[in-house]
């Protein structure tokens, strides 16, 4: 289960790319984004940090279309029957 | 949370990408598998599923014959004709085992075929049509790290049909899949860390992979809703 900062950081990173301002910013320079929100990176998962800052603009944006994607990154087990198939 | 060992390959950070846009999928899930009546749920969901099912194969193929076309000047195309033809080879068929799944339930094959796929569908299908034709077929694999990459859960198959009270054949083609996509899913990222992709390419299967994501939510999303709507004009 996550700690309440790792939640915490998660939703201060939500915010952050779901505002297109502060995606551009966290996208040219995110340690320092991610700082001036207010928010430790010791905090962040590794996976999600690591995965966030791989991504191209256009990505963060379309993962900030999603909704509520980022404030459970990860901690959903995402293991349902309901799964599509090809 | 999960961890990616050798997280700086194409298939580990694509899979990163695509576990940061899982969650409201998981929640659209979560909402069919607790709904009060597992059997409308499961039915409905199979419904819409055919209707993704259906495009597979057709969808493989075209990106096939793209790959194909422009593989004597692009190498990362080239490296794509071979996977694409025996993946669209061994999902062929698939679509009649879903019917078949629904029809020894009493869902009539005619039923289904003649209702107008939604809008869903052919957002998420179509997508896919559109990177392969017009920007590159490497496109797709983002959409099938998605599909493959997360197979049903066999037990949680068997709890659902438990619940449901229906019989084995409206969960085979599924339960199928819970074994056939393990062995889909590794080859698939095999073939991600042997292709030439570049930060572009990688882009790419971002941005597919998390258009499948928000693909597969609106579809659930709907059947729930379809769902929420009959039992609120029956109760």
């Amino acid at each position: 289960m996550a700690s309440e900062n790792t939640l915490i950081a998660l939703a201060q990173l939500d915010g952050l790319i779901r505002d297109p301002q502060s995606r551009q910013q966290f996208h040219e320079d995110p340690y320092a984004t991610l700082q001036n929100a207010g928010a430790e990176l010791g905090d962040v998962p590794s996976a999600v940090w690591q995965a966030l800052t791989a991504m191209t603009l256009e990505e963060l944006g379309a993962i900030a279309n999603l909704g509520v994607a980022l404030v459970e990154a990860g901690l959903l087990d995402g293991d349902l029957a309901w799964q599509f198939v090809v | 949370m999960a961890t990616w060992p050798g997280s700086s390959s194409s298939s580990s950070v694509l899979r990163c990408k695509i576990a940061l846009a899982l969650p409201p999928l998981v929640a659209a899930q979560r909402r069919l598998d607790q709904h009060p009546e597992p059997a409308a749920a499961w039915l409905a969901f199979l419904g819409v599923l055919y209707g993704a099912v259906r495009a597979s194969v057709p969808l493989l193929e075209t990106a096939r014959d793209r790959a194909r076309n422009l593989s004597p000047a692009d190498p990362l195309a080239a490296g794509l004709v071979d996977y694409l033809r025996r993946h669209a080879e061994a999902e062929r068929g698939h679509d009649e085992w879903l019917l078949q799944d629904l029809q020894s339930v009493g869902v009539a094959s005619t039923e289904l075929l003649s209702r107008p796929p939604s809008g869903a569908v052919a957002a998420l299908i179509g997508a896919q049509y559109y990177w392969v034709l017009h920007y590159h077929p490497v496109c797709i694999l983002g959409h099938l790290m998605v599909i493959e990459g997360n197979p049903p859960n066999r037990r949680r198959l068997q709890d659902l049909r438990s619940r449901s009270g229906l019989p084995a054949s409206a969960f085979r083609t599924m339960l199928e899949h819970a074994d056939l996509d393990i062995d889909h899913a590794a080859e698939l990222a095999d073939l991600l860390d042997r292709l030439p992709l570049s930060p572009i390419h990688n882009e790419a299967l971002g941005l597919s992979a998390i258009s499948t994501v928000a693909g597969l939510t609106r579809l659930l999303k709907e059947v729930g809703d379809r769902l929420a709507a009959t039992r609120g004009t029956t109760t």
